[in-house]
């Protein structure tokens, strides 16, 4: 009868796959066996497989060992026992999973779009063309803030350029996740889908810019922004994870989720510690950009004033409110 | 030489005259000369000193307020006391303060002396010769001749010119005439010989006033005299319509006012700035003091005007929109004085649609002092695709009404050319 024996490290990653004709098999770390284990706490002769013919059923035994083994319920195993196909049985610090030739396999997985856009950006002309883009709209927001005449235009895109090349190393930490779990490391759909996923955050900024110029404080944009940043970092930490990793997709959704709760988080927690207790200078929206972006067509004095009256009251209260204190 | 001769005895006989009269009345008002300190309760020590003069038979002393403002806003940390020509100490009991005027009358309950000091009804005239005296720097009670020279030119709150040295320390002490009648109170000074006194009708009011005075706590009376102090101002300021003044290819207000006072200045000698860059400043060149780190009744404005035809109107922008991130209030206040700034943001346009602006405001309430506020107004032209007018006031203790009203004045008052 044939039998095949997968070899699992702890953490769940299969080591080795062997196949096996007969009625018996042996395992230890001798070297008579028909697998050969080299763990240390794993004896000699360790685990005795037979196949009974009449029941037509595989049966295991531990050989009296030192360290003995555990079933897959957990239990330690102390008389012969039947196996079935997909036990998964202890034997020092290795796991032996059994299966027979018919154990079911889960359905093939369809190249998805994710997929195709994965690969698409892991090209190298794709990559190029993404660290040029970044690297020239970097260069031309950094020009535009140049507040001398004479400008070094080499020292420009110089900056310009390893101000792109971070981004690399974002994708670099996740290729490394890869590959000591063992997995391809996929660095150039890493840097790919990071830069894209990165560049849209300019996007999210510009959106931001245009409406903090039009729009007044009564219309809020700030938590829409907000949101719209820890969608994107969710977005971006949810492909490093599926091309990092063999994950399901519940346990990926969990990873960048939790990751991204993790970093804005953070981020709320630093700037909340460094509010100051009392802040003597006013805190306002100074957006402004250039008159072709002016949407708005604009309030009246009068109306803009009137308005204030809101202000006066906002004031009053925080002020009354202090002295009950 | 005989005349030579002739003017030197003169001018010996009129200095001599001078002097006499200073030591005559210093010798017989002595006894109404007094220093006064603030006394931190927890160590005992002086925290601030100044000077102070009997004003009644009852013990009434006038003193600056700025001198015991420490026991004004803190009655728990501090006390008055006085010390007076003997060297004995005693403790004082504040009644009233004129915050506007920087005076003070506090009172010495304990079986006080009855001499005291007359408040003039006369004004002096220019050139009079007049006596400062106090105790500088806590040296010991002196007299400091000087001369009046009128009213302060261009001041909202009248105070006169005195040549001679008045000296930290004086603060408080009274400056009499020739006949030892009090004239003005010692308050500041410019430095080399330029004093500032408070005119002694300043003094007569509060004497005045005082029965009314009395009945209410320090901060009521403080409330009321700003209150009173911002309506005037900003009333005359806003009396008469602004006139429009030419301002690079902008036009700004003129208040019209005297007291306000403008200074200009310009990048045009700094052909490498990449923007060209031209400010103006009006201000007032007082405010009223209630607290070392809290001063208010101050109204300031600012215009900048920005060009740069040479650069894209990307890089003009990104650069001008860096000169109006940092605006910030013009007076000095803490937590325990005022709330935190609300602000409000909008696109507006002034009536003839000749500027379009984005326009910030900021208000700020006064915690003790109630219904008064301070505001921060910024307007940053958008409407031009390579030059910018920035046009920008502060106010410092003003109402809601007349900062409202100032607010609109203000908006409508900038445009383009």
């Amino acid at each position: 009868m044939e039998l095949i024996i997968e070899e699992i490290s702890r953490a769940n990653k299969l080591i080795g796959r062997h196949k096996y004709q007969g009625d018996s098999l042996q395992i230890g770390r001798g070297y008579q066996n028909d697998l050969i284990l080299s763990d240390p706490h794993v004896c000699a002769e360790h685990l005795q497989l037979r196949f009974d013919n009449e029941e037509q059923q595989w049966y295991v035994k531990d050989l009296q060992t030192l360290n003995g083994s555990v079933n897959g319920s957990g239990k330690p195993m102390v008389q012969e026992q039947k196996l079935n196909s997909g036990d998964v049985i202890r034997v020092g610090k290795s796991l032996l999973k059994f299966l027979s030739p018919t154990h079911p396999v889960a359905h093939s997985v369809k190249f998805s779009r994710m997929e195709h856009f994965v690969e698409f950006s892991g090209q190298w002309w794709v990559i190029l063309g993404l660290i040029a883009a970044y690297t020239l709209i970097s260069a031309f927001f950094n020009y535009i803030s140049i507040d001398v005449r004479e400008i070094s235009y080499s020292k420009l895109f110089m900056d310009s350029l390893l101000e792109s090349l971070v981004i690399p190393i974002w994708a670099l930490i996740f290729a490394f996740i890869a590959f000591i779990n063992k997995h391809e490391a996929r660095l150039r759909s890493q840097i790919g889908v990071t830069f894209i996923i990165v560049s849209l955050f300019w996007v999210a900024d510009f959106f931001e810019a245009l409406f903090g110029f039009n729009t007044s404080d009564a219309i809020s944009v700030e938590w829409l922004i907000f949101a719209m940043a820890v969608v994107l970092t969710f977005i971006l930490l949810w492909f490093n994870f599926y091309i990092a990793l063999h994950q399901k997709p519940a346990r990926r959704f969990k990873f960048a989720a939790g990751l991204t709760a993790l970093v804005y988080g953070g981020v709320l927690l630093i700037s909340a510690g460094d509010e100051p207790e009392f802040n003597p200078y006013p805190e306002y929206n100074a957006q402004i950009m250039t008159p072709g972006f002016l949407l708005s067509s604009g309030e009246t004095s009068e109306a803009y004033v009137n308005r204030s009256d809101e202000l006066f009251t906002k004031a009053k209260e925080a002020a009354n409110k202090k002295r009950d204190d | 030489m005989r005349v030579v001769v002739l003017l030197l005895l003169i001018l010996s006989s009129t200095l001599s005259r001078a002097n006499e009269n200073a030591e005559q009345i210093f010798a017989d008002m002595a006894p109404a000369l007094y220093q006064i300190r603030i006394i931190d309760k927890a160590t005992g020590e002086k925290s601030g000193i100044g000077s102070g003069f009997q004003i009644g038979e009852n013990g009434y002393i006038a003193t600056n307020y700025h001198v015991i403002s420490g026991y004004a806003q803190h009655p728990e940390k501090y006390i008055i006391e006085f010390e007076d020509h003997e060297g004995k100490t005693g403790q004082l009991n504040l009644q009233t303060v004129d915050v506007i005027n920087d005076l003070a009358i506090v009172l010495h309950e304990d079986n006080p002396q009855p001499l005291h000091f007359i408040v003039s009804e006369q004004t002096p005239q220019k050139g009079e010769q007049l006596y400062s005296l106090g105790n500088p720097h806590d040296l010991g009670m002196i007299v400091v001749p000087g001369t009046y020279n009128g009213l302060k030119k261009e001041a909202f709150n009248d105070r006169i010119h005195f040549t001679g040295s008045v000296n930290p320390g004086m603060s408080g002490g009274p400056v009499v005439n020739a006949a030892g009648d009090v004239v003005g109170v010692n308050v500041a000074t410019s430095g080399n010989q330029i004093g500032f006194l408070i005119p002694h009708g300043k003094l007569a009011q509060l004497i005045n006033q005082f029965d009314v005075q009395v009945e209410k706590t320090i901060s009521e009376q403080i409330t009321e005299q700003l209150e009173a102090n911002q309506s005037k101002l900003i009333t005359s300021i806003l009396a008469t319509p602004w006139e429009s003044k030419s301002f690079a290819k902008a036009s700004i207000p003129q208040t019209g006012v005297d007291f306000i006072r403008c200074w200009g200045n310009s990048n045009a000698d700094r052909p490498d700035d990449l923007l060209f860059q031209a400010i103006t400043q009006c201000q007032m060149e007082e405010s009223v003091y209630i607290s070392d780190s809290f001063s208010t009744g101050k109204v300031s404005m600012e215009f900048h005007y920005f060009e740069g035809d040479d650069i894209s109107t990307w890089r003009f922008y990104q650069n001008y929109k860096a000169s109006i991130t940092q605006a910030a209030a013009d007076n000095q206040a803490g937590k325990e004085d005022v709330t935190e700034f609300e602000c409000q943001h909008d696109i507006t346009s002034n009536s003839n649609n000749k500027l379009t602006n984005k326009s910030i405001m900021c208000v700020r309430a006064y915690k003790k002092y109630k219904g008064l506020y301070d505001i921060m107004f910024l307007a940053a032209s958008v409407d031009q695709t390579n030059q910018a007018l920035v046009s920008h006031f502060t106010l410092a203790g003003v109402n809601q009404t007349l900062a409202q009203s100032f607010t609109k004045r203000f908006m409508e008052a900038s445009q383009w050319n």
